[in-house]
């Protein structure tokens, strides 16, 4: 087990909590790790798709 | 291009190459839900894993990502051992060859804060979240404190903090 060190603040990082989504995180831990490996790639799909999608939209 | 992430781990492993995972896949892999496009490795630096190294990723045919084509680029254990980190498309996907990071070092030093995990039917290493989170840190860029943050959070969740 690692040791942990104290958490040391950082205020800048700090700043950026509020914009977390927990539920998200939440999900993310009920899966396995093969699980959530396998939901990175459908959203790497997804977001490949509507970049094309906005490519062929463009007048 | 959508990145293989099985097929990238399955080549390395098949050809034994000892390399530990970080980056955005290491944080997809701790919990992050944030999109990664690319799969982030360090990697050993023996003379045999340069060997399996090149050998595991010639058939996808690396190449320096964003460069223009034609580059007098040669993919094997020469390339390697000449340079350190390679930022690399193939043909499944893009992969970061680290031979160091900020606040990490290289594979020996990062491998106790590592744990093996079997993904895909494979044995990988993964750099633990709490030394993820600190080579982050020491990476200091802007990028990374959205990042950061999410990666506390994660380890709050875990009961870290």
């Amino acid at each position: 087990m690692e040791r942990r060190p104290d958490r040391v603040r950082d205020p800048v990082v700090d700043a950026y909590r509020p914009g977390v989504d927990l539920t998200l995180i939440e999900e993310n831990l009920r899966l396995t790790v093969e699980e959530r490996l396998l939901k990175a790639m459908e959203l790497q799909r997804l977001a490949e798709e509507l970049r094309r999608a906005g490519e062929r939209a463009r007048p | 291009m959508i990145t293989d992430i099985p097929g990238l781990l399955r080549a390395l492993s098949e050809k034994e190459v000892r390399f530990v995972l970080v980056g955005g896949v290491a944080a997809v892999a701790h919990g992050s839900a944030r999109l990664t496009q690319d799969v982030d490795v360090v990697y050993a630096r023996s003379e045999e894993d340069l060997r399996r190294l090149a050998a595991a990723l010639a058939a996808f045919r690396p190449y320096p990502r964003g460069a223009p084509p034609g580059l007098p680029f040669q993919w094997d254990e020469r390339t390697l051992r000449n340079g350190l980190n390679f930022t690399l498309q193939t043909t499944i996907g893009a992969i970061d060859l680290l031979g160091e990071i900020a606040g990490g070092g290289g594979y020996g030093e990062l491998l106790p804060h590592s744990s093996e995990i079997e993904v895909f039917g494979l044995r990988c290493r993964l750099l633990s979240l709490e030394k993820l989170i600190e080579v982050k840190r020491a990476a200091g860029r802007p990028k990374d404190y959205e990042v950061l943050a999410e990666l506390e959070a994660i380890l709050e969740r875990r009961g870290g903090r």
